[in-house]
């Protein structure tokens, strides 16, 4: 069995009154792909931010490579690796005088790092935009080199903290075949995403946020077990779920999570929940549940534009544990 | 330090791939100083070319003698009617109250014994001890109480080559034998005469000396004070604060794009990252300046003094503007505050510091408020190596340059150690 390389132990942030993380204990096993995974605002960032000793905790601590992310900081900081959510590079500057830049600042000089930097370039596939002022990018592009930016001195542990935000499908399939390629080549990858599908594809293992807390934490297949053999049943709409509900016959205006009660007693429907054009409902079986649940949307004008029926998955946890949807 | 360094290079790399900076920063204080230069009619070089105005000076005669007769003639007569504007006055406490009100840049006081402090003792032909004259001068114009008391150094040091001159004759005849040591009293006395009766105190006075003022008064090979040494700096210090405002913008716009926190997860210390940052807004000022130096001695031929104290003072007024900008991006919530908060400040203190008008000393309020300001103090320095002081005329200015620098900077790490974590959760 692989060592840890990451271990936290009851990490914990204050803002002021504001409890960004309460309290998170997890460790992640070199070699592997370990995703951080919950909705915007559950501590994600603040978690990778103490991890990556950006912010000191407000009490519990970590150790990265058998450093203390306090006390060693600047030892862990030669460890990891960083790619930020933001596109943390220089507008005005080339790819390459941006990826000089960054290497200096972890001791690369001449031509180790002039041979590192056509490395990376050719890693995530830029290698002929060299020169090219980063201002001229596409958003996916920028992303590649804020990722190249992160991996020129080869770090033990790579954060890569939502690296798809906002960029087209094609450059996020490019970024997700480049994390699993880094981890076949032995890199060990923290992956913080609100994407469940991101966090199914490359994870090894999954640690669940909400409301800074870690709710659940496991392979895929052993999350999934928590919620049995329940299934999903997603309603697609032609307008926004909450206001389709709010002209709707009988549907009463979703929660503050999202929650609604339209489909209270219809046989087989657990919790139901409106996000986007999606009402998404937990059911123990879909096949049993969804004439009832087709026939109540219809008596109460919801005009449903498809329907789909999904094996138990992250979703059907995160909304299993918490009542909500990731995407809230 | 390279890491410093390497921080430092990327600022700069930066600032001057941004072409509209460039334009601003280099462009705005030539073409302004070019403005000021026609309408001041500095390119003519006619005679109808406006110079710096008169010095307004008090004299109190209180010795009474023809040394101090000769003094006052010097600073009452034509000869530098276009240089000073005196008047005579009867009462130290007047004089000096002229002084401290901002009515006169230096009152001269002329103290008892002047005049017989240069007559040896026709027995013995020692000198009596030295009698100074008073040079009471207004800090807050030191150009034009330098100029004053250069004048009235000058004058003693005239009158003493004359006095040690008869002293010299004197021996030379008694050493040659050409007298006895008994006829010795009268010869002095007969050639001292000749150096205090009237027409060598004219001499003195509508001579050499002004002569001499003239000459120092000037930039080097110029008939006047040239105003372009004045408005050329003046337009340079003036958008030298603009630059160091965009370079602590880019403190703070680090911090929103992420690459602040970027930099501080690499490992870098926070002092290190600070100190890359300063000296990526002092290496900016300092070429700025430079090439605008440069740019004007070319194109304008323009004598900007000793090289050194040029040098020194470019160091030491961009470290002050620094200081200044460190404070705004200290205090300042994001970029665009620091460019409104800077752009005020680069006029308040283009206005205060005498970049459009120059100052005319005394004790005012905006004379205080002056000296706040980066721009007076080099505004003050630059003049002086114009004027062809050395060095000695560099040391108030660049003093006053690097005390603000070195209190500015305290103040804002102060209040960046303070904010240290919202300077990353911002």
């Amino acid at each position: 069995m692989s060592e840890p390389i990451l271990i936290a132990k009851d990490l914990r942030k204050n803002f002021g009154d504001f409890e960004a993380v309460r309290g998170i204990s997890f460790s992640i096993l070199r070699g592997e792909i370990f995703s951080l995974l919950g909705p915007n605002g559950a501590g994600k960032t603040t978690t990778i931010n103490m991890l990556s000793c950006l912010i000191a905790p407000t009490s519990g601590g970590a150790e990265i490579a058998g450093h203390a992310v306090i006390e060693d900081s600047l030892t862990v900081r030669r460890a990891i690796g960083v790619v930020p959510q933001e596109i943390a590079l220089y507008d005005a500057l080339s790819a390459r005088q941006n990826l000089e830049f960054w290497g200096r600042l972890y001791d690369m000089n001449g031509k180790t790092l002039a041979g590192r930097i056509d490395e990376v370039l050719d890693q995530v596939g830029l290698a002929d935009r060299a020169k090219d002022k980063v201002k001229t990018f596409s958003g996916g592009m920028k992303r590649r080199i804020n990722i190249a930016a992160g991996l020129l001195h080869k770090p033990q542990l790579l954060f890569m903290d939502e690296p798809t935000v906002g960029i087209d499908p094609q450059s996020r399939r490019r970024i997700l075949d480049m994390v699993k390629d880094l981890r076949d080549e032995g890199m060990t990858i923290l992956y913080t995403t609100h994407y469940m599908e991101e966090a199914e594809e490359l994870s090894d293992r999954v640690g669940i946020i909400d409301q800074g807390q870690l709710i659940a934490l496991g392979t895929q297949e052993e999350l999934t077990r928590v919620v049995g053999q329940q299934e999903t049943l997603r309603l697609h709409l032609h307008q926004d779920a909450a206001v389709a509900l709010a002209g709707a016959n009988g549907a009463g205006s979703p929660d503050h999570d999202g929650g609604i009660d339209l489909f209270n007693g219809v046989a087989g429907v657990l919790r139901a929940i409106a996000t986007d054009h999606e009402i998404i409902l937990n059911v123990t079986d879909a096949g049993e549940a969804l004439p009832g649940v087709v026939n109540q949307a219809n008596q109460a004008g919801l005009l449903v534009r498809s329907v789909d029926i999904q094996q138990p998955n992250l979703e059907a946890v995160f909304l299993h544990l918490t009542g909500r949807g990731l995407r809230d | 330090m390279n890491k410093i360094l390497t921080i430092m290079w990327k600022d700069v790399n930066i600032l001057f791939r941004d072409w509209a900076a460039v334009i601003l920063i280099i462009a705005g204080p030539l073409v302004l100083t070019v403005g000021m230069g026609l309408v001041t009619g500095s390119f003519s070089r006619s005679d109808a070319a406006p110079s710096i105005s008169l010095i307004p000076v008090v004299i109190l005669d209180q010795d009474g003698g023809q040394f101090a007769e000769a003094l006052v003639e010097l600073f009452t007569g034509e000869g530098l009617n276009e240089l000073v504007s005196t008047s005579v006055s009867t009462d130290e406490a007047s004089a000096r109250a002229q002084v401290e009100g901002g009515d006169a840049a230096a009152a001269i006081i002329i103290p008892p014994g002047f005049s017989n402090s240069f007559v040896p003792d026709m027995a013995s032909g020692d000198l009596p001890d030295p009698v100074p004259v008073e040079v009471y001068a207004d800090p807050g114009s030191p150009i034009r109480a330098g100029i004053i008391r250069g004048i009235v150094d000058e004058f003693a040091g005239r009158a003493q080559i004359g006095v040690s001159s008869v002293q010299i004759g004197m021996n030379e005849l008694a050493a040659g034998g050409l007298v006895s040591t008994a006829e010795l009293p009268s010869i002095g006395q007969a050639m001292g005469g000749q150096l205090l009766n009237e027409a060598g105190s004219e001499a003195l006075a509508a001579g050499s000396l002004i002569a001499i003022r003239n000459e120092s008064a000037v930039a080097e090979g110029s008939d006047d004070f040239n105003p372009l040494a004045y408005f050329a700096p003046a337009m340079a210090l003036l958008f030298l604060m603009y630059a160091v405002t965009l370079g602590a913008r880019t403190l703070l716009a680090e911090r929103r794009e992420g690459t602040l926190a970027r930099m501080l997860a690499a490992p870098v210390t926070s002092s290190q990252v600070l100190s890359g940052k300063v000296a990526g807004i002092f290496l900016g000022g300092v070429i700025q300046l430079g090439v605008l130096i440069f740019l004007t001695t070319i194109l304008f031929r323009l004598n900007w003094g000793n090289p050194l104290g040029v040098v020194m003072l470019v160091l030491a007024a961009a470290a002050a503007a620094t200081g200044w900008g460190l404070l705004i991006a200290a205090i300042a919530k994001t970029p665009g505050q620091i460019s409104n908060l800077g752009m005020a400040i680069t006029l308040i203190f283009g206005i205060l510091g005498g970049s459009f008008v120059p100052l005319q000393g005394g004790a005012s309020l905006i004379d205080w408020l002056s000296r706040l300001t980066p721009n007076r103090w080099a505004l003050d320095g630059f003049t002086n190596l114009a004027l062809g002081e050395g060095l000695a005329g560099l040391v108030v200015p660049i003093s006053a340059l690097l005390i603000m620098a070195v209190t500015l900077f305290a103040a804002a790490a102060f209040i960046f150690r303070r904010s240290q974590s919202a300077l990353l959760s911002a």
